[in-house]
């Protein structure tokens, strides 16, 4: 039985400062008010010890916390005792949920990548990938360059989804660092409905070609006597399949909270262990829903990607759900932030239900996936962002001793609308 | 004799691998500690390197293709003209190899 989330007292406490900074105060401390923003987390983090969040002094007298602990009290369900930064938290989200264009419009993409831990390979070289937009809707001109080993490139190889560079390890002498501008296009993505012509509740019939997309064994995915009594618990009433994948959802809303959770603390069965642990994260929160959609006879899968909040710019996955022929409707989990777990929120509570906004498109799992190449992650790990200037920095670090592993430098522009079909930002095609 | 080189089950029940690719075409000889194989999952990319010799019979997904984990990737002879497998899911002795992760 999986008892309560474990603490890996592991971050100084600069860091998960920084955290509470760019969930509550990014816009703030963007707008000029570095400090100020930075000193709005600093008490809440003393809020949060003083009411018991875990701690311990490290060898050199430094607080050390666990990276997600501190982030993960402030949130409150709609209702309930919240800190007093909750709301800053919130309107911080919501700011970045209404704040993109739903027609097409044309971004600038930048990353910078710095693998630190990668797979010695004498003798072969070694292999490093950047995502891509993946779907033809989204893709445009890209530019990739190795920046450290200058002069390690020994082939490059660019296809949907991914930009492959392989390094002579020869070259190498510390971290490998390579960046990548691309220019896309994305847009809301939507229920597109069914065809013209068919009926208006689609049966959502697998197809052939849809059976990657029906297994009950995909990353955490796997059988789970929890998961299987909760789609059953959802599979009876009257509505058509997407009123049921609606119900899907807002049980989803109601029952888990959006938040980190250690990959350590699943068990064998991972999603039974999130349903008992009552926290996910993206792509927990999509797996649970792929999970039941497929319990229930719907081809679904996990996209992944980034999303292009100004303020909120980083990696994300969600779900789509296949209705009918070419319809894949779009859901996300994550617009649980966003109702604090309200779906009868009536502005927030469906948001992400049946759309989702203008994204980044890299992967749609199991075989479209832009892979880790050389450099896979650490067996244990968490994750840590921050404001670098402009740019937002997303960093992954080794369990238990906090090494890094990577680090990705992200930035973003909107340059303008682009004149054609909306829709490539989420639901479509492959 | 005729050995099978098998996509290793341990990685998982229900794994799918990816062919990216094939370092001898069919009919060629590996030699022992020669490259055969590199395949990816969404984790890692695994090069797949001869501990014994032989001809390269069959391959059978071409580059870009699926394998699932514990199926068939290939036939390796002894000799070119050994007889081969009646099917690919025959009882086969495995060829041994390394598998490395790059």
């Amino acid at each position: 039985m999986t008892a309560g989330p474990s603490q890996q007292l592991v971050v100084p406490a600069a860091d998960v400062v920084e955290q509470i900074l760019v969930q509550c105060w990014i816009f703030e401390a963007r707008g000029g008010d570095l400090d100020g923003a930075r000193a709005r987390a600093e008490r809440t983090l003393e809020r949060l010890l003083s009411r018991g969040l875990p701690a311990r002094r490290g060898p050199g007298g430094e607080l050390l916390l666990d990276p997600y602990a501190a982030v993960n009290a402030l949130k409150s369900r709609a209702g309930a005792p919240a800190d007093e930064s909750w709301p800053a938290w919130q309107a911080t989200t919501r700011r970045n949920a209404t704040s993109l264009p739903a027609a097409p419009h044309r971004y600038r993409f930048l990353l910078r990548r710095e693998w630190h831990a990668f797979a010695p390979s004498p003798g072969r070289p070694l292999v490093f990938r950047l995502p891509l937009p993946l779907r033809d809707a989204q893709r445009g001109a890209a530019e990739v360059s190795l920046v450290e080993p200058a002069g390690g490139l020994v082939d490059r190889r660019d296809s949907p989804g991914r930009v492959e560079l392989r390094v002579d390890p020869a070259a190498v002498r510390g971290p490998v660092v390579a960046e990548l501008g691309v220019t896309f296009v994305a847009g809301e993505g939507r229920d597109p409905g069914p065809p013209p012509g068919a009926p208006a509740t689609g049966s959502g019939a697998p197809e052939a070609g849809d059976e990657p997309w029906l297994r009950d064994r995909e990353g955490v995915i796997a059988p789970s006597p929890a998961l299987a009594a909760l789609a059953a618990s959802l599979a009876g009433g009257a509505g058509d399949p997407r009123a049921l994948l609606d119900r899907v959802y807002d049980r989803l809303i109601s029952l888990l909270a959006f938040g980190d959770v250690h990959r350590g603390d699943l068990d064998a069965d991972p999603l039974g262990s999130v349903l008992r642990l009552g926290v996910a994260d993206c792509v927990l929160g999509s797996s649970v829903l792929v999970a039941l959609a497929r319990a229930l006879g719907f081809p679904a899968r996990i996209l992944s990607g980034f999303l292009l909040h100004p303020a909120n710019l980083g990696p994300h996955s969600w779900a789509e759900v296949k209705l009918g022929p070419g319809r894949w409707v779009p859901f996300d989990f994550g617009a649980w932030c966003y109702s604090a777990g309200d779906p009868t929120d009536p502005v927030w509570g469906g948001f992400f239900r049946g759309r989702v906004d203008a994204r980044l498109v890299a992967e749609v799992a199991p075989r479209d996936f832009t892979g880790w190449g050389s450099a896979p992650p650490p067996p244990a790990w968490f994750r840590l962002e921050r404001l670098r200037g402009r740019r937002i920095e997303h960093t992954l670090h080794a369990l238990p001793d906090g090494r890094l592993a990577r680090r990705d430098l992200l930035d973003l522009e909107l340059l303008g609308p682009e004149g054609g079909p909306v829709g490539s930002g989420g639901a479509g095609g492959a | 004799m005729t050995r099978s080189l098998v996509i290793p089950a341990d990685l998982g029940e229900g794994v799918e691998v990816r062919v990216l690719l094939w370092y001898k075409a069919e009919g060629e000889r590996i030699g022992e500690g020669d490259a055969i194989l590199e395949f990816e999952t969404d984790k890692a990319i695994v090069v797949v390197t001869a501990r014994q010799g032989g001809v390269l019979r069959r391959c059978f997904a071409p580059a870009g293709e699926w394998l699932g984990a514990g199926q068939v990737a290939a036939w390796v002879s002894d000799g070119a003209d050994d007889p081969l497998p009646g099917d690919r899911g025959a009882p086969a002795e495995a060829l041994l190899a390394a598998f490395e992760t790059t």
